[in-house]
């Protein structure tokens, strides 16, 4: 199955961050053609339904003892606050300091059929930056054992000091997800990165990840072998 | 919307035809049991790891696997290591297993210093290192894919099959005021049992 970044329909990007550079909307998948639906919602998971199974995490920004997480009820939420995921540059900071990164794995269960899920994922948190220094937040997106992989990168140029929120929206078909019955693990390896030289200091801290499933139901059709 | 109808009679035919599958390793198929480490960069507690449920699949995440050299810098963070030991399930017979690893991490080499990515995945025998190089100025994420099994048939022994090890190392190499950064952020794994190709069938006696 060939995969490709693709913006898919409009309308669902939403910036807050006045610095965002490029678009947020993006599909791991080919074109899946016309998407109809409704969406449809439960309080406790369905088995029939697209929902997370749990969470891993690890990273220079959420090692061990450092982070909450909540999963919602339904399944279809998660919550990841961070207590010292924050990168920083300046005079005299090791590089490591200068990035940090926190990699999510989202273990889904993803029934058969013709269904497509909207996988959306916010990302709040404190900018810092001199003029002339540069802050990053990016996120790569890939299926466990697939080298392709898919990223989405916002860039904030200093001047800048105040908070921000980025929303990374993905589409997610069942065909390619669990494909003939095998579920693979969403990766989002999040980070925070400064960029800084001479007297020059900048931070970045990221202060929560919040991912929310709606799951869509539209025409694709894929035969198992 | 004009489409609605259609979705509509969609969602019926799909909630009549829903079959719920379980996710569990196929009979016949290798699936990974179980996962350890250890090493430098990859301390007890700071690694997140997660086996699909199908055994197919595997993913480590590092807190802790990063190497760092220049001014400052211990020089003892400038290499790491982490070896990966993989407990297989392998039918045993007329098969062999090719399996992939993909590293993936971040680097940050400012220009006449350098950093090296070094991988090994074998069965029974040490086979060739990949090493990756990363030459200053280069600043980016990366990914490296190795990979064991192609060509190379690594029959399993039929009574204890072997383990899958993937050993993985970092350095960082500077002088004078020059710096670099090197991460392996996560190693995923993947599995595939292969037919048809040079069949062997385990003796009876054998181990």
């Amino acid at each position: 199955m060939k995969h490709k970044a693709l913006v898919w329909l409009g309308g669902v990007a939403a910036f807050t961050a006045p610095a965002l550079a490029s678009g947020h909307t993006f599909d791991l998948l080919p074109n899946l053609g016309e998407m109809v639906g409704e969406s449809s919602l439960a309080d406790s998971p369905d088995p029939r339904e697209v929902h997370v199974k749990s969470i891993s995490y690890a990273g220079t920004g959420c090692p061990a003892g450092t982070v909450a997480n909540l999963l919602s009820d339904d399944a279809k939420a998660f919550t990841l606050l961070f207590d010292s995921y924050v990168a920083e540059g300046g005079p005299g900071i090791p590089l490591s300091a200068g990035r940090k990164n926190c990699q999510i794995a989202v273990d889904m269960k993803f029934p058969q059929g013709w269904s497509f899920t909207i996988f959306q994922v916010d990302y709040r948190g404190f900018a810092n930056i001199d003029r002339g220094a540069l802050g990053t937040q990016k996120t790569s997106y890939y299926f466990a054992g697939q080298p392709k992989t898919a990223s989405l990168e916002s860039n904030f140029r200093g001047p800048y000091s105040n908070d921000y929120h980025i929303r990374d929206t993905l589409g997610l078909a069942a065909t390619v997800y669990s494909p003939c019955g095998v579920n693979r693990a969403l990766n989002l390896n999040t980070q925070v990165r400064v960029t800084t030289s001479g007297k020059q200091q900048a931070m970045m801290a990221l202060d929560s990840v919040d991912g929310q499933l709606t799951h869509e139901y539209g025409l694709q059709w894929q035969r198992c072998r | 919307m004009a489409t609605l109808p259609v979705t509509l009679l969609f969602l019926g035919h799909l909630t009549l035809g829903w079959s719920a599958q379980a996710d569990r390793p196929k009979p016949g198929e290798v699936f990974v049991n179980n996962i350890s480490y250890a090493g430098t960069g990859c301390p007890l507690g700071s690694v997140a790891d997660l086996i699909a449920d199908d055994g197919g699949t595997f993913t480590l995440l590092f807190d802790q696997y990063t190497v760092e050299a220049g001014p400052a810098v211990d020089i003892r963070k400038a290499k790491k290591n982490c070896r990966i030991v993989v407990d297989l399930r392998i039918p045993p017979g007329w098969s062999y297993t090719v399996a992939r690893a993909d590293f993936r991490g971040f680097a940050n080499i400012e220009a006449g210093a350098t950093g090296e990515q070094r991988s090994n995945l074998y069965f029974r025998d040490k086979g060739p290192v990949l090493k990756v190089d990363f030459a200053g100025p280069y600043v980016n994420d990366y990914l490296v894919s190795n990979s064991v099994g192609k060509g190379e048939h690594p029959w399993q022994k039929c009574k204890k099959p072997l383990p899958l090890t993937i050993d993985t190392e970092i350095v960082v190499k500077t002088k004078g005021k020059k710096r670099a950064l090197l991460t392996v952020d996560s190693a995923d794994g993947r599995l595939k049992q292969h037919y048809r190709l040079n069949f062997r069938k385990c003796e009876k006696n054998e181990e």
